[in-house]
């Protein structure tokens, strides 16, 4: 491996300054947006920035930067959610299938090659069509299939921390196999999910505002910013700015949250290289 | 390992793949909220059918028998391209998809084709110099284009090319015309990624052992990037571009669904929106045949590309 130098570290600190922004104004929202984002204005729509409305108001003369900032809220609300789901259930099968190895291993991991054979957004597109259009639906049917990269990821690491000699020193000294995996086991993966968390938020974050452009998704009148760009399309020849604004929302968010993965993982790397022993 | 047994256990392989995806495809009507048979009248007839009904029709569709009993039957008409009746239309799945994907399927490949024409010049130049001003600027470029979802991406492009510039239609036909905008917004996308893996794949290679003999032999970097380091990265670029490509019917889905290009994901949209759900379990099946294929001829192109794995086997992946 090349050395990596200082402009990684730029790239983490950007990344982290993106996410605690967003992260602090969507829970300041109800303080931050100027007067209440819900109110209906019919002779105000469409309106030009002003010093009331900064970003304008949509087609029912609502208030953009409010909805935005509510917005925050439901997106990142939701994959947080999301994500929680799919690194709990990723590292559940993760650590089993590494820990326990043998034939439960094997059915695990072939279920995860099957799963990662076909497109996931398309198999969680089919779970949260047949589950029918809701942000419930739409979590569990996320959730339900985007677990199995963390799995693969959790278990190589499991399969080879297991044989290192602090392991298996534990284990002769009698150690339970909870045991083990609690104080030897987790704590070794715990950088690693960390990157893993910060990568799979920008990708549940696109997901996510995906489904809800194509309306499966968040419902209207929420302001979740893939439903906000749903409701602009039909004023996009009128008005192209409502269509800007969510999507520009969407990707800050998901830029923040990539550089944050990339730089962590590349701090893990460099740690990593760092060690004595290793060769790379 | 003789060829033949090789291919045998690769085709084996796949084929427990796809049994695996079959039965959660056929899984999903279990999830589907209230009974099918009660939905299937409602339908026809527009109005709460009476219990009788529901339960006639339930033992004519089978529907009383247990699930193995339901899924082996379903699975053995599956097998011989019964794919099963679309609620909404009225007619075969498997007709209504082979008729949607070559739409797609043209859509998918341009894009691919555009990622790769994209990227690879563009992780060549950052790999040229790792850290430099070439290498941070593509960097920044690629991570703001895994960023920008596609949906948004198809809005600027339209607002681009077809409103300020009048240059190209914004929806719908299946024309070359038409196909530019979609092509593009999954094009650059993708050409983010594939940037993001390459650049990643060349400078690994530019580390190992043999680049470092043949700068040392006096060859100029930029000879050893260009023809030692890309022909041996050629190996991952195969699999990632068959990896991106599956990804790309995935993102097909929403692009589609905003140009109203008549491909197999606007159609998948279509149907959920009027809960079809032979269509959405139909639509998983066949698109889980697709990739089954498409992995197994990676595999096999793989192994004509790159003669260590005919004589170590599947290790040197």
């Amino acid at each position: 491996m090349t050395p990596r130098r200082g402009p990684r570290r730029a790239t983490t600190l950007a990344g982290m300054a993106i996410v605690g922004a967003l992260a602090l104004s969507a829970l300041l929202a109800p303080w931050l947006a100027p007067g209440d984002p819900g109110l209906i204005d019919p002779a105000g729509a469409f309106a030009g920035s002003s010093a009331a409305h900064w970003l304008g108001t949509d087609n029912l003369g609502r208030d953009v930067l409010g909805r935005l900032l509510l917005g925050g809220r439901w997106s990142l609300g939701i994959a947080a959610i999301a994500t929680a789901l799919v690194m709990t259930i990723g590292v559940s099968v993760g650590l089993v299938a590494g820990y326990a190895g043998g034939l439960v291993d094997d059915v695990l991991m072939r279920l995860v090659d099957a799963l990662l054979s076909v497109p996931t957004l398309l198999l969680a597109l089919a779970i949260v069509g047949t589950l029918g259009p809701g942000i419930a639906s739409l979590t569990i049917g996320l959730a339900g299939i985007w677990w199995v990269n963390t799995a693969r990821v959790v278990r190589g690491m499991v399969c080879s921390l297991r044989e290192r000699g602090h392991v298996q020193a534990a284990r002769a000294l009698g150690a339970s196999d909870a045991r083990i995996m609690r104080r030897h086991i987790l704590p070794g993966i715990l950088p690693m999910l960390a990157v893993l968390s910060a990568l799979e938020m920008g990708e549940l974050i696109l997901a996510i505002s995906g489904l809800s452009f194509l309306g499966l998704g968040a419902q209207p009148p929420a302001a979740e910013w893939g439903a906000m760009l749903n409701d602009a399309r039909t004023y996009f020849f009128v008005e192209p700015r409502l269509v800007l604004y969510p999507g520009l929302a969407v990707t800050g968010a998901v830029a923040g949250f990539t550089l944050l993965g990339d730089g962590l993982r590349d701090a893990l790397d460099r740690q990593h290289d760092a060690m004595p022993g290793r060769t790379r | 390992m003789t060829l033949v047994r090789w291919i045998g256990g690769r085709v084996a392989g796949a084929a427990g793949v796809w049994l695996t995806i079959s039965l959660l495809a056929f899984s999903l009507s279990t999830l589907a909220p209230g009974d099918p048979a009660h939905l299937l009248l409602m339908r026809r007839t527009g109005d709460a059918p009476s219990e009788a009904e529901v339960q006639a029709l339930r033992h004519r569709l089978g529907l009383d028998q247990p699930f193995a009993t339901r899924y082996g039957q379903w699975l053995s008409r599956s097998v011989r391209g019964d794919f099963g009746t679309s609620y909404r239309t009225g007619q075969p799945v498997l007709a209504e998809l082979a008729a949607r994907f070559p739409a797609t399927l043209a859509l998918a490949l341009s894009a691919l084709m555009i990622g790769l024409l994209v990227a690879l010049p563009l992780a060549l130049a950052a790999a040229a110099h790792p850290h430099g001003t070439v290498d941070r600027g593509v960097r920044l470029l690629s991570v703001l284009g895994i960023s920008l979802p596609g949906y948004w991406l198809a809005y600027v492009l339209m607002f681009v090319f077809a409103l300020l510039l009048g240059a190209l239609p914004v929806s719908g036909g299946a024309s070359l015309r038409h196909l530019v905008l979609p092509a593009l917004t999954l094009g650059l996308g993708s050409a983010a990624r594939l940037t993001r893996i390459l650049r990643a794949s060349l400078l690994e290679e530019t580390g190992a052992e043999y680049a470092r003999t043949a700068r040392a032999k006096g060859l100029s970097a930029w000879r050893v990037l260009s023809s030692h380091a890309l022909r041996n990265a050629a190996n991952p670029l195969v699999t990632i571009s068959a990896l991106r490509f599956g990804h790309l019917l995935g993102e097909a889905v929403i692009v589609e669904t905003v140009f109203a290009w008549p491909g197999i994901g606007r159609w998948m949209v279509e149907s959920i929106l009027d809960r079809d759900y032979p269509a959405i379990q139909g639509f998983v099946l066949y698109i889980a045949t697709i990739f089954v294929i498409v992995n197994v001829g990676v595999d096999l192109a793989y192994r004509w590309l790159d003669p260590r794995m005919r004589l170590g086997g599947a290790s040197a992946a």
